[in-house]
């Protein structure tokens, strides 16, 4: 059993280091990020009209004067302490707020990852029946709501299904933690704008994989075998077209996961997205450098899951 | 007194036709094929590259590629096949009918057990429990030859060799105990002493099991000694079909006969230079009115170009071709 293991192991560990080294360039690149603005970091939080007394005030309290380096080197310590300090309007401790508002987005991105998954059967069916009514029509659909952008989407759902129906609120929250069955009603929009795209692409990768696998010699095979076609679907077909699945799942659960600026502002969901685009606007430093490490934490995650997730799947494919 | 039973017809295929459209019209991809094939026989279909052998067994199979349209009667076992629903009649060829195909690296699924592939079509078409088909499956993989079948049953098809992964399809063909195995250019994608031995492998299954067996091949050697009757195959028609010993000592068609001396003989002095056929197979979209070998012909005739010419029978009751012109028959030796 161990010795079955100790690939994976070695493979995470090599990614894991991979993961720190990228961790370290974009965080360091964030920090550096600061100082190219026009005037001083310090200037730019404070506005046009701030005296230079001001300005060495904040200079001192957030180190903006000293060299970049020194800078991202406090800023480490400061995050193996687990104390990134407070944000600079509100004054909350930035890792409660990052780590709050990412728990937000992280439950609407699965929420919509899962209903995203429906794409796969449906691929499945239609793939099998190449060209006929239902494949034609899934495959329309799919054009159109691939080729609307979110922000439409997004005005047009809310229209119908807030507005005109009444069936889920436009905007409001509710934590998940206090009370379960609002926060669900609260997420059910966003979730639904938001996986619409995920669905279409998912679908469309799907039912190309599907279909070319469905062309393999051993589909064939198993067909002149007589075995029914939902057992050479499930059994011959997913698993062939399950890597290039999972390709687009991660890319769109890191595009998830990153926060969706679009859907968080319009619904108001207080996740990543709309605290970073906040964060930018108001010049938050502190707070978008905390998000974006944050950012590459998970998509060196998900991307490492994503070629574990090979490695599962294709018995040729050796880890590490 | 003879213990087995009565030979019967496994498969007969009756005034077959399979046609397919393209972009310059239809294509006739066969043409009025009919042969018969009783139990416990085997059947050499031969023929070039685009002769239609691998589209008729296909279209027999029914994987045929869509767009395909059959015509004619096809039997298995005295059951009309056409009658049937295609997922009846999918299950029927499935329970029946064993076959291997041409390349062993793709007709394997690359992301399932080997164990799995053997035994899916007996759990299906037999209802064997997971133990049973377990332990048929493993027995299989010892039968054809592989050593250390309990081991060999969890691996993935890219632990074996090309010969290994044909032994192991011909595995899961007789997971049913099949009445018929087809071997469709099994051996083509091997190299020249794996293939003999698979071949020698397909023969003793075929006696031991007292299966009917077709083995589909572009190579004459192939099915010389190894099938009692042969149909050879040119452009989509039957140009030539009969007891395979007495197609080969007494070959009629011009074609069979232009592809018996395009083989290498052992008798042959060192350097003799082959005698190739020359030309091209007929182009299926644009066919010559007449038999379709007549441009390639040595002795064509203004006829031949002409006048399809009709099935005829030999001095051998069951020995028929499609020539005006046949090869003279030699004198008999009873």
């Amino acid at each position: 059993m161990l010795t079955n293991a100790m690939p994976y192991i070695r493979a995470i560990s090599t990614r894991l280091i991979t993961g720190i080294l990228v961790f370290l360039l974009v965080t360091f690149s964030a920090t550096a990020l600061s100082s190219l603005a026009p005037g001083s970091a310090a200037q730019l939080i404070l506005g046009d009209y701030a005296t230079p007394e001001q300005i060495a005030a904040l200079n001192t309290q957030y180190g903006y004067d000293l060299p970049v380096w020194q800078r991202y080197l406090s800023w480490l310590g400061d995050l193996l302490r687990g104390d990134l300090g407070v944000t600079l309007f509100s004054q909350q401790p930035i890792l409660g707020v990052v780590l709050e508002r990412a728990a937000v987005t992280f439950e609407i991105a699965f929420l919509a990852m899962a209903v995203s998954l429906i794409g796969i059967p449906v691929a499945m069916y239609t793939a099998s029946h190449p060209n006929k009514l239902t494949d034609k029509v899934m495959r329309s659909i799919s054009t159109v709501l691939l080729a609307v952008p979110t922000f439409v989407i997004v005005v047009l759902f809310s229209y119908l299904f807030a507005m005109v129906l009444r069936w889920f609120p436009a905007t409001g929250w509710a934590k998940l933690t206090e009370n379960p069955v609002a926060n669900l009603w609260y997420v059910a929009l966003p979730v639904l704008c938001l996986s619409l795209h995920q669905t279409a692409y998912l679908y469309r990768v799907a039912r190309n994989e599907f279909v070319t696998t469905l062309q393999e010699d051993y589909i064939a095979v198993a067909r002149a075998r007589g075995l029914p076609l939902s057992y050479i679907l499930f059994n011959h077909a997913l698993r062939p077209a399950m890597p290039q699945i999972l390709t687009v799942m991660g890319l769109s659960l890191t595009y998830m996961l990153a926060g969706s600026f679009v859907v968080e502002s319009y619904f108001a969901v207080p996740g990543i997205g709309w605290t970073i685009l906040s964060a930018v606007k108001s010049h938050d430093i502190p707070l978008v450098q905390a998000i974006l490490s944050l950012t590459v934490v998970i998509f060196v995650i998900v991307f490492m899951l994503v070629d574990l997730g090979y490695a599962l799947i294709d018995p040729r494919v050796k880890v590490s | 007194m003879d213990a087995t039973p009565a030979s019967h017809p496994i498969l007969s295929c009756k005034a077959m036709t399979c046609e397919m459209d393209s972009v310059s019209g239809p294509l006739q991809i066969l043409q009025d094929i009919n042969f018969s094939l009783d139990t416990r026989r085997a059947l050499g279909i031969v023929g070039e590259s685009g002769a239609g052998k691998s589209m008729l067994i296909k279209a027999i199979m029914g994987i045929a590629p869509r767009g395909l349209r059959t015509k004619g009667r096809i039997e298995l076992d005295g059951q009309d096949l056409s009658a049937l629903k295609p997922k009846q009649r999918a299950k029927l060829i499935g329970r029946k009918v064993g076959i291997v195909f041409q390349n062993p690296m793709s007709s394997l699924n690359p992301f399932v057990q080997i164990g799995r592939q053997i035994e899916e079509a007996g759990c299906i078409h037999l209802g064997m429990s997971k133990a049973e088909a377990r332990s048929r499956a493993i027995e299989l993989l010892s039968f054809v030859g592989l050593p250390d079948p309990e081991d060999c049953y969890n691996y993935y098809p890219h632990q074996f060799s090309g010969g290994m992964k044909q032994r192991i399809m011909i595995a899961a063909a007789l997971i049913c105990q099949p009445d018929l195995l087809i071997a469709d250019e099994a051996t083509t994608a091997l190299d020249v002493t794996v293939q003999k031995e698979v071949l020698d492998l397909l023969q003793t299954i075929q006696a031991q099991r007292q299966m009917s067996m077709i083995l589909v091949s572009h190579n004459l050697g192939v099915v010389a000694g190894r099938t009692d009757e042969i149909l050879v195959l040119y452009g989509g028609n039957v140009v030539e079909y009969g007891p395979t010993s007495e197609v080969f000592r007494n070959p009629r068609h011009r074609y069979t006969e232009a592809l018996l001396s395009a083989m290498p003989a052992m008798d042959q002095p060192a350097h003799t230079r082959l005698r190739t056929i020359p030309g091209q197979p007929p182009n299926l979209a644009n066919r010559p009115a007449g038999c379709p070998f007549a441009p390639r012909c040595p002795s064509a005739q203004a006829k031949c170009h002409e006048v399809m010419p009709a099935m005829s029978a030999g001095v051998h009751p069951s020995h028929r071709f499609a020539c005006h012109f046949p090869l003279a028959e030699i004198a008999h030796v009873q």
